[in-house]
């Protein structure tokens, strides 16, 4: 139990985008970017448009642009909403 | 007793109805199974919408948005019915259809204006011949509808809702229950009616809403709007494909029952010009010898 790692899922109303481990994960709110790490508190909040990241443990960050939609946190798992949502190139 | 040939003809013409048919029903399959793959997949995101909505305190907030509140006196009504642009798919639209004209007629009974948006040709055209008015038909929905497709169809009802011209909004869509069953439904889209939750999954976490609850709510409900008639979409689609493999699988069914008879008779026929053509050689030699 050394890894303290979030379970991250990006949802969009299609299907799943993502799913997968990081150590960090930081997305842009309607009031601002935010980021999230383990054992954050409880969280629900509307994102703005912008983009969202997520550090895995080696150190890769996988990078989306959404516009709109709703991060939630609850125990160590972060859900992403959103319907406009696609990877950075 | 039909001759010989000309049933041979209908037996040829029947086959190539089955085939046609046969290739129907497969294709219908193929696609049933890729719009219920859509289905599924649409499932995770709508249940989270309702995880949120649950981490909010509704009551408090109800007053502040039209969205959820029902109107005193309702004088007009949004009636939106999901069809397809296809038919061959046996008592599909028919179901629906009927299930509209029925909520038109309560309506009507009870002295509420409505108005009448349609989805799929197979809708707007029945109704539109029956006398009906269609204010909105859309017929460019495919197989596989889009989340901005619904988008687009809720963003138009929520002006409208908010605005006031109508002070509900009734969805009249395919159920997809299973691939045996997809009954017509109907349902209140606005105002947004939230299931209470009965406390059954334990106490909820206190979760830290940012940057308000009203704020959250504000983006969400919109939103669960777009999610409940995007799913209709689905569903519909998918029972539409359903239906159309069912009805061709009874057609295919029927092409070969019949070839079947016609073939019984076919050879009956043959059978009968065989012996009659005997009967002559041998009345000719005797009449010659």
């Amino acid at each position: 139990m050394a890894t303290k790692t979030l379970q991250c899922e990006i949802l969009s109303p299609e299907g799943s985008v993502y799913r997968g481990e990081a150590t960090m994960v930081v997305a842009t709110a309607v009031d601002g970017e935010l980021g999230v790490l383990y054992n954050h508190a409880p969280l629900v909040t509307a994102l703005g448009s912008g983009s969202l990241r997520t550090t895995s443990e080696d150190g890769t960050v996988k990078e989306w642009t959404a516009e709109g939609g709703f991060l939630e946190v609850h125990k160590n798992h972060v859900t992403i909403l959103s319907d406009k949502i696609s990877e950075k190139a | 007793m039909a001759n010989a040939r000309e049933i041979e003809k209908r037996i040829t013409s029947f086959g190539k109805t089955k085939q046609i048919t046969r290739t129907m029903e497969l294709v219908a399959t193929s696609r049933m199974k890729k719009t219920q793959d859509r289905l599924f997949a649409a499932k995770p995101y709508a249940e989270k919408m309702q995880d949120i909505l649950s981490s909010v305190n509704l009551e408090e907030h109800s007053e502040a948005f039209p969205l959820l509140q029902s109107r005193e006196k309702v004088c007009r009504s949004g009636l939106l019915l999901i069809t397809t642009n296809r038919g061959l798919c046996g008592g599909f639209n028919a179901n629906l259809i009927r299930l509209a004209r029925q909520k038109m007629d309560e309506l009507k009974a009870a002295g509420t204006e409505f108005e009448l948006h349609v989805v799929g040709k197979k809708g707007s055209n029945a109704l539109r011949y029956l006398g009906y008015e269609i204010v909105t038909a859309r017929t460019d929905i495919g197989d596989y509808p889009s989340y901005e497709e619904g988008a687009e169809i809720a963003a138009m009802f929520i002006e409208k809702f908010v605005k006031g011209t109508i002070d509900e909004l009734h969805m009249v869509y395919a159920e997809f229950r299973n691939v045996a069953s997809q009954p017509a439904a109907i349902e209140t889209v606005l105002p947004l009616q939230v299931e209470e939750e009965g406390g059954g999954d334990g106490p909820q976490a206190e979760f830290i809403l940012e940057p308000s609850p009203a704020e959250i709510l504000e983006n969400l409900l919109p939103r669960i709007v777009e999610n409940r008639i995007f799913k209709a979409l689905l569903e519909s689609a998918a029972g539409e494909q359903a239906a159309r493999r069912v009805a061709m699988k009874n057609a295919t069914d029927n092409a070969e029952e019949l070839i079947r008879l016609l073939t019984r008779s076919y050879n009956r026929a043959r059978q009968a010009q065989i012996t009659q053509e005997l009967a002559e050689i041998v009345g000719g030699a005797e009449a010659l010898a």
